[in-house]
């Protein structure tokens, strides 16, 4: 591993899950790089693949699924190849996760204190020591009184104090990736926007990587250095973030930028129709043979229906998988 | 009657929960067993109008229209529906009147019975209205047809839907029974964005077919900026300000509104927030803060916003707020 090694690199993914109905192709050829250094977003609708995917990075899939193809390697490391000890080390040390609902995250009967110093069973140091930097990154992520409050149990404190105490104990391990997983959709917009503060600061601060992953585009927009967009269980386009907000390719892009309320100019109430993405997701266990996002494409053409496209490399680190996406 | 253009008045209304009981209230000294999840809010609407009602959790929005049909008892204040003030609330006494009054609930798929079809469950207000239901079958296509779900869904059962389609049913049971208005409470809650735009679309045009009227209760701002003329803004069970949309968010005039607006993460990686964020969260009602509830995170608080709660008063525009120093004012 060298300083150019990526912290994450995931190749040609793909994973199914078996059922009764036969194989649910959750993801299909899934590439993904995360950089040092840098905020990479993941955005996408129920059901384009977003936690099959962080689930994959950790192995935490359930037992009926079984990776088809692909590699996923974390710091150089073959995530797929790693035996009991390596992925424990990997889940508790080296990468973290934030989850979507604070108020499940934290044990309920067990004091805030003895889970953050838990966390630290790798670290060799006296326990005063860690409790006394687990006090610290509370008061780095903004909880008031740590010194008392961390004796506390997980019902004292409001949603978003327990999303501030979750990112505090995953960054405890100093990981080389910290995954949220829509760290803010159980807040009010107040809250979630002073915890995607604390997020971009927290960036600032601490050495590491941060894999994001939302529905909000307002969110992805402002927190990620590089967005990749995904769509029934496929990356369709993945970018700077300026290429992906400023100059989408991929049809499903431009519409999902589209129906986002917060970028459709004022109509004051008049009742304007909202715009929307006709139809609906494709049946995973009955794939079409065509591009997947055909059947709901206002500008798929007859080449769209034969044989799913390939990703087109656009320059720049811009790719979409459209077959359109080289035109003007 | 001098409000014929009301279709709903509410006037003073407080909702009020006990904390713990008498007993327990006299050994913790004289503290006040009472919270006010709703504390004196006035409002109307006009037929045909919406109303968008925003506020955070812990704001008292669901309560506060649980209280208007009638879910909840209140503790004082007045409500009037089509020029008649509703007194008695008694299941024999306020059951026709409720039956004008379309609810629909936060989460579609929770609130549908999982052991009924579809068909049960969009004719299921006939029953307990005891309204004619006519042809059932008939009625039942005809109510999949105003919502646009195919009749073949019918004897599906609510864990087959998707979020969307389960929406859809929850519109056709708050329809069912042709009311004139509807309450809703956060309809697109768990909607993918793609999605909740067909939600906001047929509720627009059910109300321009059938002349409804809605109140929407939701803490998204950029959907009720589309969907409604009409917000009011509500913080710790008071609404603090109240006004047209598209007014509101050119110029807030509570920081309060300012503060909510500014919170929105713009969808564009070259527009960075402007102002600055709000700071702590929303109080416990347990603790309402002395004089103006909002006055701990208020960035233009001043000594008066300390002890002295602000009156709603009414500015230019149609428009109201509770604050004794409104942003407009200072420019």
């Amino acid at each position: 591993m060298n300083a150019t090694t990526p912290i994450l690199e995931i190749a040609g993914l793909s994973v199914s899950f078996a059922t009764p109905r036969g194989p649910v192709r959750a993801l299909r050829d899934v590439s993904l790089v995360v950089p040092r250094d840098r905020v990479v977003g993941i955005v996408g609708e129920s059901g384009c693949g977003k936690t099959t995917l962080i689930s994959s990075i950790l192995r935490l899939l359930a037992p009926n699924a079984t990776v088809d193809a692909g590699s996923i390697r974390f710091e150089g490391d073959d995530v797929l190849a790693m035996g009991n000890t390596a992925l424990q080390h990997l889940r508790g040390g080296r990468a973290a996760m934030v989850f979507q609902d604070p108020m499940s995250a934290l044990n309920p009967v067990v004091s805030i204190a003895r889970q953050m110093i838990d966390i630290q069973f790798r670290n060799g140091a006296p326990k005063a020591e860690k409790r006394a930097r687990a006090v610290a990154m509370l008061r780095r992520v903004g909880i008031p009184d740590p010194e008392e409050r961390i004796d506390g149990y997980a019902h004292r404190f409001s949603g978003g104090m327990r999303q501030r105490i979750a990112i505090a104990m995953a960054l405890l391990m100093n990981p080389a990736l910290l995954i949220a997983d829509e760290p803010t959709t159980a807040l009010d917009v107040t809250l979630e926007a002073q915890i995607v503060r604390l997020i971009r600061d927290i960036k600032r601060d601490l050495a590491g990587s941060i894999l994001f992953v939302s529905h909000n585009l307002g969110l992805i927009a402002e927190l990620c250095d590089e967005v990749v967009v995904m769509y029934a269980g496929e990356v369709v386009e993945r970018g700077d973030v300026r290429q992906i907000f400023h100059a989408p390719r991929h049809p499903y892009t431009r519409l999902l930028l589209a129906c986002d309320p917060a970028r459709i100019p004022e109509s004051g109430g008049a009742g304007a129709a909202l715009p929307t993405i006709k139809g609906g997701l494709p049946d995973l266990a009955a794939l079409p043979s065509s591009c997947i996002f055909a059947p709901r494409c206002p500008d798929a053409e007859a080449r769209c229906l034969h044989g799913a496209p390939a990703m087109v490399d656009l320059g720049a680190g811009h790719a979409a998988r459209c077959v359109r996406a080289g035109n003007d | 009657m001098t409000d014929d253009a009301r279709l709903l008045r509410v006037e003073d209304l407080h909702v009020r929960f006990r904390t713990h009981g008498a007993l327990r209230a006299a050994m913790a000294g004289n503290r006040d067993p009472f919270l006010d999840a709703v504390a004196g809010i006035s409002l109307t609407l006009d037929r045909g109008e919406t109303l968008g009602i925003v506020g955070e959790s812990g704001s008292g929005k669901t309560t506060l229209i649980r209280a208007i049909i009638g879910l909840t008892d209140i503790a004082a204040g007045r409500i009037w529906f089509d020029g008649a003030e509703i007194i008695d609330r008694r299941d024999a006494a306020f059951r026709p009147l409720r039956r004008q009054i379309g609810m629909m609930f936060q989460d579609p798929v929770a609130s549908l019975s999982p052991r009924k079809t579809v068909r049960s469950l969009v004719l299921e207000p006939f029953r307990i209205h005891d309204v004619e239901l006519g042809e059932p079958e008939t009625r039942a296509d005809e109510l999949m047809d105003m919502v646009g779900l195919p009749h073949t869904l019918l004897d599906s059962y609510p864990h087959q839907l998707s979020g969307g389609q389960a929406r859809r049913v929850g519109v056709a049971r708050a329809l069912a029974l042709r009311p004139r208005l509807v309450i809703a409470d956060e309809p697109t809650a768990g909607l993918d964005v793609s999605v909740q735009g067909e939600i906001l679309n047929l509720m627009a045009r059910l109300r321009d077919a059938l002349g409804l009227s809605y109140v929407i209760v939701t803490h998204n701002l950029p959907v009720i900026r589309h969907v409604s003329a009409r917000l009011a803004i509500m913080y710790l069970g008071r609404i603090v300000e109240e006004g047209p949309t598209r007014a509101a968010f050119a110029a807030p005039l509570h920081p309060y509104t300012r503060a909510l607006i500014a919170a929105v993460p713009r969808p564009d990686p070259d527009d960075a927030r402007s102002a600055p964020l709000l700071t702590g969260e929303v109080p416990s009602l347990r603790d309402r803060p002395a004089g103006c509830a909002f006055h701990p995170r208020c960035p233009a608080a001043q000594q008066r916003c300390r002890v002295e709660a602000p009156a709603m008063r009414a500015m230019s525009d149609a428009r109201r707020v509770a604050c004794h120093f409104p942003l407009a004012a200072q420019r």
